[in-house]
């Protein structure tokens, strides 16, 4: 057992003592994935920029712009703006932020009756990002014009009578019960595109760099799965194995490389969109982890298949990219499950990359953790077991009848 | 006693093909087999049936009394030389020597100390540790070489071990190959290159169509079915009416321009001087003689033609 788990061990040291002699290797397999995930997350969010933020400013701070911008604070990524501030300014410093004045007179004028426009401040180059903002405004408004109807009753009802203050007082009391029968809560501002979770940062980023992730592992495992092919093609293999070396052993320390490898990769992708750009790590960072190494295992296995079909290093590599880019594809690495027709996302879970990237989703986006992550992760670590256990044995064949 | 290795009507199949048939051999430690004979003959495919890496179709092969079963059940005492080169080329020399000594278990001290042995016998010490990508052909063949060593084997199987070699390399590697034999070991080597069989085995097989059509001891084959050549510069260009025909051990003979006779012979020297007295006879005068021995490659030629 001993000379089993040292051979197994100098095998593995062989793997990464070939990784650190051939730097243009170490820049394919961990410089570009940084380098990629740089790029996306400098595109999708760049440093400072909050998606889709409110700023509130009460000019008129009255009773009712009290309670209406209350109302509109309680959005994700709201704050209130001093009404000394240019909400302009602001706005064009910061295109993602959306701006709503309650402007000065503003409870005089619904309590007047008369006409009272939201005053929105907003630049065009974040529109994209400002569908939240403008949900959360438009409910305000939904929730002001109630109040406005209100009053105007009471106030037409009051002058009928002959009410000598032109209803004024009446229209005010009905603010006020109006206020106090319709609370801000019964329009619940709920915006999907915010999410309820502190954890909010899970935006492209996030799926950028766990879909993107689990290609880059799967294109580790296949250029190792490669490199065996090769001492498996050119005799390097045969030859160690007239020794006392075992091909469970050789199957063992590349899996071991594979997981290390893939591990690694995914991590420093990972930490690069937190240290950099404040990805969040989700509710359980090693819930995290593990989710990560069951895509590891089933990547290993995805390795120990092709290479149980391909003949040589070439045919494995050329093999094994083709399948990372469809499976990729269609797993949903390179853009959300979510924007694919139904049917394709139902077969897209043929593939390892649906089901990493439901765990990760689960976790990330959903802040759900423990038996919840069961399911994908079980059938990662099954997909890892069945492909590695078919391809090991192919692979063993080959060699028998090398 | 027990011999190292022994072959008892060993034959092997490939691709439904007979390619080896009948061969019977015995070898003691410290004895060296050269496999001789043409592309296809199946030399290589007997060196794998011996060594085990391939099944054999009928008959055995035992390694010290005990039966090889083929399918890559090599015994760890044997070690293997391929034609093709086989080694980890990101390595250095000691590097690729110290793996393949880890993996048959060989551990410090001795693991280090066999790799120093190596790389002196095989003269790598400039290369040992430099990639093994940077070897040229002949440094690359002697790191092969000397890999199939590391472990001390008890028969070591040698396929091809001198192609494209320079004479340096291939003097490295008979004088290692001798080593070997110093120490116990049995090797069995193919080659082309039938002058390297000559000088290190002591026993000569040959192979055509994937039977024996020779086994006996290299010594004794070269004095029994040898050829020689012998040279003779004569002093005048002779006539036309001149010829060897008839002098008993002359299988050939031919005359060039420059007035040099080329005579095949057997057994060079109990036929010179009957060839001598042919050519006084018909007033020739010889002013160089030169005598070429037997060699294996004329033996080869022989057998198959």
């Amino acid at each position: 057992m001993n000379g089993s788990l040292r051979r197994i061990g100098l095998l593995f040291k062989l793997e990464l003592r070939t990784l650190t002699r051939e730097p243009r290797l170490l820049v394919a397999l961990f410089f570009v994935p940084v380098i990629l995930t740089v790029i996306a997350d400098l595109s999708f969010n760049w440093p400072g920029s909050l998606p889709g933020a409110l700023a509130v400013q009460d000019v008129d701070h009255s009773e009712l712009s009290g309670r209406i911008a209350g109302q509109l604070l309680r959005a994700p990524h709201s704050s209130a703006l001093n009404p000394s501030e240019s909400p302009g300014n602001l706005v064009v410093a910061h295109p993602d932020i959306v701006v709503v004045v309650l402007p000065d007179h503003f409870q005089q004028r619904v309590l007047r009756g008369e006409y009272q426009p939201l005053t929105v401040v907003a630049d065009r180059r974040g529109q994209s990002r400002s569908s939240a903002a403008f949900s959360a405004i438009n409910s305000a408004a939904a929730e002001t014009s109630a109040v406005a109807l209100a009053t105007g009753e009471a106030r037409r009802a009051a002058q009928r009578r002959g009410a000598p203050d032109n209803g004024d007082s009446a229209a005010l009391s009905a603010m006020r019960s109006a206020l106090k029968n319709y609370s801000g809560d019964r329009v619940r501002v709920s915006n999907i595109w915010f999410g309820s979770q502190s954890n909010s940062s899970y935006t492209r980023m996030a799926q950028f760099v766990t879909g993107n992730g689990v290609m880059f592992m799967l294109f580790i495992a296949v250029g190792l799965a490669s490199a065996l092919a090769a001492d498996r093609a050119e005799g390097r293999l045969r030859r160690l194995l007239w020794s006392q070396l075992r091909v469970r052993e050789v199957i063992t320390a590349k899996v071991l490389a594979i997981l290390l490898l893939g591990f690694i990769c995914m991590t420093l992708m990972m930490l690069t969109s937190v240290i950099g750009f404040g990805m969040s790590l989700g509710p359980s960072p090693p819930e995290l982890a593990g989710i990560t190494l069951a895509v590891a295992v089933a990547v290993s296995g995805f390795a120990m298949l092709i290479l149980g079909i391909g003949r040589t290093g070439v045919v494995v590599q050329g093999l094994g990219t083709i399948l990372t880019l469809a499976l990729s594809a269609m797993g949903g690495s390179w853009w959300p499950q979510e924007v694919e027709p139904p049917y394709l996302r139902s077969a897209g879970h043929i593939s390892l990359n649906a089901w990493a990237s439901d765990a990760y989703h689960l976790l990330l986006f959903d802040g759900q953790t423990g038996p919840a992550l069961l399911v994908p992760v079980a059938i990662l670590l099954a997909i890892g077991l069945l492909e590695g256990a078919v391809g090991a044995w192919f692979f063993a064949r080959s060699i028998r009848r090398a | 006693m027990t011999p190292r290795l022994q072959a008892i009507g060993v034959g092997v199949q490939r691709g439904g093909r007979q390619v080896i048939e009948g061969i019977d051999l015995e070898l003691a430690a410290g004895e060296c087999l050269g496999v001789a004979g043409a592309n296809g003959a199946g030399k290589s495919s007997l060196l794998a049936a011996l060594a085990g890496f391939i099944p054999v179709s009928s008959g055995e092969v035992r390694f010290e009394g005990r039966r090889l079963g083929g399918r890559g059940q090599v015994p760890p005492e044997v070690g293997f030389a391929s034609q093709e080169l086989a080694f980890y080329p990101r390595l250095s020399a000691r590097e690729n020597l110290r793996l393949f000594g880890a993996m048959y278990d060989l551990r410090n001290p001795e693991l280090e100390r066999r790799v120093e042995d190596l790389v002196e016998s095989f003269d790598l010490g400039e290369w040992a540790d430099r990639p093994a990508s940077t070897y040229s052909g002949g440094i690359g063949r002697r790191l092969h070489l000397a890999l199939a060593m590391i472990h001390t084997p008890r028969v070591l199987f040698l396929d091809e071990p001198t192609v494209g070699l320079d004479s340096t390399s291939r003097r490295v590697l008979l004088h290692s190959i001798d080593e070997q034999r110093e120490q116990g070991t049995t090797v069995i080597l193919t080659s082309q290159i039938l002058v390297d069989l000559e000088t290190v085995s002591d026993r000569l097989l040959v192979l055509a169509r994937g039977r024996a059509v020779i086994f006996e001891p290299t010594g004794q084959l070269m004095g029994r079915l040898g050829s020689g050549q012998i040279d003779i510069e004569l002093a005048h260009h002779p006539t036309a009416e001149f010829t060897l025909n008839g002098v008993p051990g002359v299988l050939a003979w031919d005359l060039d321009a420059d007035g040099v006779l080329h005579a095949k012979v057997r057994h060079p020297p109990e036929t010179l001087p009957a060839l001598l007295a042919r050519l006084e006879e018909q007033g020739m005068m010889p002013v160089r003689i030169e005598v070429l021995p037997p060699s294996l490659q004329q033996l080869l030629e022989d057998v198959v033609s």
